[in-house]
């Protein structure tokens, strides 16, 4: 069906590129000119319309299989259901940066509408650039990467998306991800204005701080998804491979955790101004990296899509921002000096110091890795690839020690910390670890030494945020509350800092997660005829038969697996065939978690015979189940850090008593 | 304040604090240098055309070999595992693989495999990946060949 939305979705984008190239110089000139920032800002309205219309023709295109469209046909089918047909909106590189661009515009909306009357001297710039970047991505979207381009001749039927993203979690993660990277544009926006205006007070710190953890969380919540897509849908038995495309959405991440934690020092003692721009900066610089990886094929890797026409320019782009912004910078430094100084190594800013560095390098040695592939072939002429054995052994260690700090950091004191309070603090803590510790080197033995350090690190975390929980409730079940009120009450009435502590709770279950399942994983392959059973662990698994079915656009084969152990479980492991991908099978994992012991008995059907015996891989995955319940604390504990400050009585309290701000305690 | 000009980030610190601050980001990037050296020789995997290994004698070291899985060469099952050839040009590279298979495998299918030539000559990969070119927007060509750069 023939249908001229697309030509309507053209027409939508390379209007929206019009508008938002007169807006940003607008909302420049708009500084002198009232009348033309009214008209930019109304430019950004305009603008969101404008995108948001070409993703509507878009989608009218895909549900209406109008296969004169090259993009519908190269990601849908006529077998593909709606929500299918929905998420091939960003199923290909054309649809994703037209999803980019989509999302900023709403994001450069959302900013518009909360921060215009926060920061009036800060915001036509903040737009302009917002403005800027939006029109890099309409540029490519009407001239090189036309998501709305036809073909010569309509084919029947499109091609489909692949079958590894027709899962759910594939639904949600690539545009999580897509957002994530996106949304590190707001930071960077208020970094720019702050250089072109000079304003770095307070104010701007707030702004910087609120949209980062925004950022922040999306991202987060994309490498979620993205780890239990891997797990579940291409059944390695891992979630995190250190792929260069995983790398790629992790770069962005980890420097916004350092920049979260580093703009603490600087709102606390004014210092650190050029360090918490410079993050702001290189995080979306790497951000855009990561698109760029991502969407343009430069690094080969299982994620790799079309290379294509849009790497010059995405690396024009990257180049202009960084040369541009870092510019400024050093044309702002004489006005950057800092307020205070670093008085004494046991302190809490030299704490939040090193997390930055431990941060960075672990960024830094993955950059290294994901890039030197790269530059061994153009410089050397040697291919290599860098396996995950590099990160495990650059980030293991990196990791390890954060993950100390994170415990260490909270218990240490502003400017400097008493050799008394020091040993008060940290006697419990400490005393958690080696008892942690000394348990689980008897318990794994000595040859996993390893294991059981990385564990007597968690317990030693555990025990940091357990004694700051302990003083909090305390102090108020001396006032007379009862502990379930004691507790929600300094919550609440704390939410920055105890959210900040339920993230760093989540981080320490994640963790133990990832010890538990770097450590302990152990892999059988194994063929079985039709009763018979094999042991993993101290789990019996016996193979009861063997059963095909048809779907409409799928042929499958079953094969059931009965587990028994503590908790007895049945699991069912296919082989599916989608119609049109016969080349290409998808194997179903079957996953269960055990209890007590919270193990992952993971089962992969290889292959079979026409007797009915089969292959199966088996893996035996201990804890994986605390990564995702770690990543959903840690996304709870955000929301509860960021929602109250951000949306209730947030700027009149901070700004009519600052003296009592200046007492609050930050985490 | 200091007199002199000083770097803005830090400030113009007094002795004690700046000097212990400075040789804690010292020791950090020296163990990041560390962490770097001795992790990088473990986890570079070199590429080898299917000529270069067949010229050179049986190594110690992994190495990877890419090319297209030769028409015809494919054998499955039974104890040996998965036997099949890597041609690469007019070279062809016997490789024995155990383990899951890809679900892309397949002859004509380009792939990658990893691992040790045993004295016979035969390619003992324990990895192998399948690529596709373009993976994830189609695995068929277009007729009009528009998805190909």
């Amino acid at each position: 069906m023939i249908t001229p939305f697309a030509d309507v979705g053209y027409i939508a984008l390379v209007l929206a590129l019009v508008v938002a190239v007169y807006s940003a110089v607008a909302a420049v000139a708009g500084q002198q000119v009232p009348a033309l920032l009214t008209s930019a800002y109304r430019g950004v309205g305009a603008v969101a319309t404008l995108v948001s219309l070409a993703v509507l023709a878009l989608w009218v295109g895909l549900l209406g299989h109008d296969f004169t469209v090259r993009y519908i046909v190269e990601t849908s089918s006529r077998t593909m259901d709606p929500l299918a047909l929905i998420s091939a909106l960003w199923g290909g590189q054309a649809g994703s940066l037209l999803f980019w661009a989509w999302t900023q515009a709403l994001l450069t909306g959302l900013v518009l509408w909360r921060s215009r009357a926060r920061y009036p001297a800060l915001l036509p710039v903040v737009t302009a650039t917002l403005l800027a970047v939006q029109a890099f991505f309409l540029f490519l979207l009407a001239l090189v990467a036309n998501p709305f381009a036809r073909v010569p001749l309509a084919p029947d039927d499109g091609r489909g998306l692949n079958p590894l993203l027709l899962d759910v979690g594939m639904r949600i993660h690539p545009p999580l991800l897509l957002t994530g990277y996106m949304s590190f544009v707001v930071p960077f926006a208020f970094a720019v204005a702050a250089l072109v205006t000079g304003d770095l007070s307070r104010t701007w710190l707030t702004a910087v701080r609120r949209w980062t953890l925004l950022a922040w969380a999306i991202q987060a919540a994309g490498l979620l998804m993205g780890a239990w897509w891997a797990y579940h849908v291409l059944g390695w038995g891992g979630y995190w491979g250190w792929d260069p495309v995983e790398n790629a959405a992790l770069l962005p991440w980890l420097t916004a955790t350092a920049l979260l934690h580093s703009i603490m020092v600087q709102e606390r003692r004014g210092m650190l101004k050029v360090w918490n721009l410079g993050l702001a900066i290189g995080t979306f610089a790497l951000a855009t990296f990561g698109t760029f990886v991502v969407r343009s094929g430069v690094i080969s890797s299982v994620h790799s899509f079309a290379q294509s026409a849009i790497g010059p320019y995405f690396f024009a782009f990257v180049a202009v921002l960084t040369l541009g912004s870092g510019g400024l910078l050093i044309y702002r430094l004489p006005a950057l000096r800092a307020e205070g100084q670093f008085d004494a190594l046991a302190s809490r800013e030299v704490g939040f110091l090193a997390n930055n560095w431990l941060l960075l390098a672990a960024a830094a040695a993955t950059f290294w890795g994901t890039l030197f592939p790269l530059l061994s072939e153009a410089v050397r002429g040697v291919k290599v690839a860098i396996g995950p054995q590099f990160y495990r052994g650059v980030n293991g260690p990196i990791f390890l020690a954060l993950l100390v700090l994170m415990g260490i950091g909270p218990l240490l004191a502003w400017r400097r910390t008493s050799r008394g309070s020091l040993i008060r603090n940290f006697r419990l803590p400490v005393l958690a670890a080696a008892v942690g510790g000394l348990a689980l080197l008897v318990a794994v033995g000595l040859d996993r030494a390893g294991a059981a350090l990385a564990f007597a690190a968690c317990a030693f975390v555990l025990g940091a945020i357990g004694l700051e929980f302990g003083r909090g409730v305390r102090v108020r079940r001396r006032a007379g509350a009862g502990w379930g009120s004691a507790l929600t009450s300094l919550v609440t009435t704390n939410r920055r800092r105890y959210g900040g502590y339920i993230v760093h709770l989540g981080i320490v279950v994640l963790a133990l997660g990832v010890i538990g399942s770097s450590f302990f994983q152990q892999t059988a392959d194994v063929t079985l005829r039709r009763g018979e059973q094999t042991t993993i662990g101290r789990y019996t698994l016996r193979y009861t038969g063997l059963t095909s079915y048809r779907e409409p656009g799928v042929a499958a084969t079953t094969a059931g697996i009965a587990v028994q152990g503590a908790t007895p479980l049945t699991l069912h492991t296919e082989r599916r065939v989608y119609s049109g991908w016969e080349q290409q099978p998808v194997t179903g994992v079957a996953i269960g978690t055990t209890l007590p012991w919270l193990e992952d008995v993971y089962v992969l059907l290889t292959g079979w015979d026409d007797a009915g015996t089969a292959t199966f891989r088996v893996f035996l995955n201990p804890l994986v189940a605390l990564v995702w319940v770690g990543g959903l604390l840690l996304l709870i504990g955000t929301v509860i850090a960021a929602w109250p400050v951000a949306v209730r009585q947030p700027h009149a309290v901070r700004r009519a008593v600052p003296s009592l701000v200046g007492a609050l305690p930050d985490a | 304040m200091g007199t002199d000009v000083v770097w803005p980030q830090s400030g113009p610190v007094g002795r004690g604090g700046q000097v212990r601050v400075l040789a804690a980001g010292l020791l950090v990037l020296a163990a990041l240098a560390y962490l770097v050296g001795a992790s990088l020789p473990q986890g570079t995997v070199y590429y080898q055309t299917v000529a270069e290994i067949q010229r050179r004698p049986a190594d110690a070291q992994p190495v990877r070999v890419a090319g297209l899985v030769a028409a015809g060469s494919v054998e499955r099952g039974g104890p040996a595992g998965l036997q099949f050839a890597i041609a690469d040009g007019a070279d062809r590279l016997p490789v024995v693989y155990h383990g899951v298979v890809p679900d892309i495998f397949g002859p004509q299918v380009e792939v990658v495999v990893e691992g040790r030539r045993d004295p016979s000559g035969v390619f003992q990969a324990q990895t192998l990946l399948a690529k596709c070119p373009s993976r994830f927007q189609s695995a068929v060509p277009t007729p009009s060949g528009a998805n190909r750069p």
